[in-house]
């Protein structure tokens, strides 16, 4: 059966934004490499949805050193988190009106 | 346009990420056979060393009787510590490299993560202790009963982050205890049981999940 999405927020209509803002919303802050072995994706993959995410005001990055390494730790924002929650009401909304 | 069955397949797919990115800590199976071999090794020698069971407390003050028990149960004082020690250094060692081959460093989300799981475990593991300290002045027949108890909580609580399952262990850890507790002559059977034989068989079946 068919369902119409409009109710359902565009940015996380790809599985991996879903899984990013997924990660981030039970931990407080991750780092590029753990997403990066979490979602078992490339670099450069990672990198746009972190973009994508990050132009939509849902995620925050800090850079800081570890060693003589940077590292880039992501957040997601209130705004992020409020989206998200939205999202997932959507879903079991559309999910229960088929039921 | 998208199908129930799209829209099922992500609410699980953010549940399962969710459970993932919590429980990132993995734990190593020879963690647990050393902890095994080192409690079986202490009971044995206890039992060899123990040559008379009952314990006539000295005359004397308080500590001097305090020190006076510790000394006759030094094997059991010892065990626990190194039992835990064991556990800890060596998921610790196990976990830090195999997070340092991944990522060159520690990332930020294992520290946390490792933290919480450090907490929870902690905090049943120290209750415990203190309780088993009152108890070793009080009533020395129930310590290892206590001791397994609040060792299995504390490995129940631990589970919740951790993303071996070390459930099974944590229930063989409180049922032989709470059988020390109720029949004391079993209190050497039981440790036994669950220090020895449970975190050995642990051990093995990690290190078997982890190859495979």
């Amino acid at each position: 059966m068919k369902i119409q999405l409009n109710t359902l927020n565009k940015a996380f209509e790809s599985r991996v934004r879903l899984g990013i803002m997924s990660a981030l919303m039970v931990n407080e802050s991750l780092d590029f490499n753990h997403l990066k072995e979490l979602l078992d994706l490339s670099d450069g993959n990672l990198a746009s949805h972190l973009k994508n995410l990050e132009e939509a005001s849902y995620i925050t990055f800090s850079k800081s050193f570890v060693g003589r390494k940077t590292q880039t730790s992501y957040q997601a924002t209130d705004a992020g988190k409020s989206a998200f929650r939205d999202h997932l009401n959507a879903l079991e909304t559309l999910i229960k009106s088929m039921g | 346009m998208a199908t129930q069955q799209d829209l099922l397949a992500d609410l699980d797919h953010i549940r399962q990420t969710m459970q993932r990115s919590d429980r990132m800590l993995t734990l190593d199976g020879r963690s647990g056979v050393i902890c095994g071999l080192i409690c079986l090794t202490g009971l044995i020698a206890g039992q060899i060393t123990f040559v008379e069971p009952s314990l006539t407390l000295p005359a004397g003050p308080a500590w001097v009787q305090f020190l006076s028990i510790l000394a006759h149960h030094w094997t059991t004082t010892l065990i626990a510590h190194l039992t835990f020690g064991a556990c800890l250094a060596v998921s610790y060692w196990s976990a830090a490299r195999q997070n340092t081959q991944t990522h060159g460093h520690q990332s930020v989300a294992w520290s946390r993560n490792r933290l919480k799981f450090v907490l929870s475990l902690g905090i049943p593991i120290v209750t415990g202790a203190v309780l088993c300290a009152i108890l070793i002045v009080k009533e020395l027949s129930l310590v290892p009963g206590m001791a397994m108890v609040c060792y299995g909580l504390a490995l129940h609580s631990g589970s919740q982050n951790a993303k071996t399952n070390i459930t099974p262990l944590a229930i063989v850890c409180i049922l032989s205890g709470l059988v020390a507790f109720a029949m004391p002559h079993y209190n050497v059977l039981m440790l036994g049981m669950s220090f020895g034989l449970a975190h050995i068989a642990q051990g093995v079946w990690m290190m078997k999940t982890d190859k495979a």
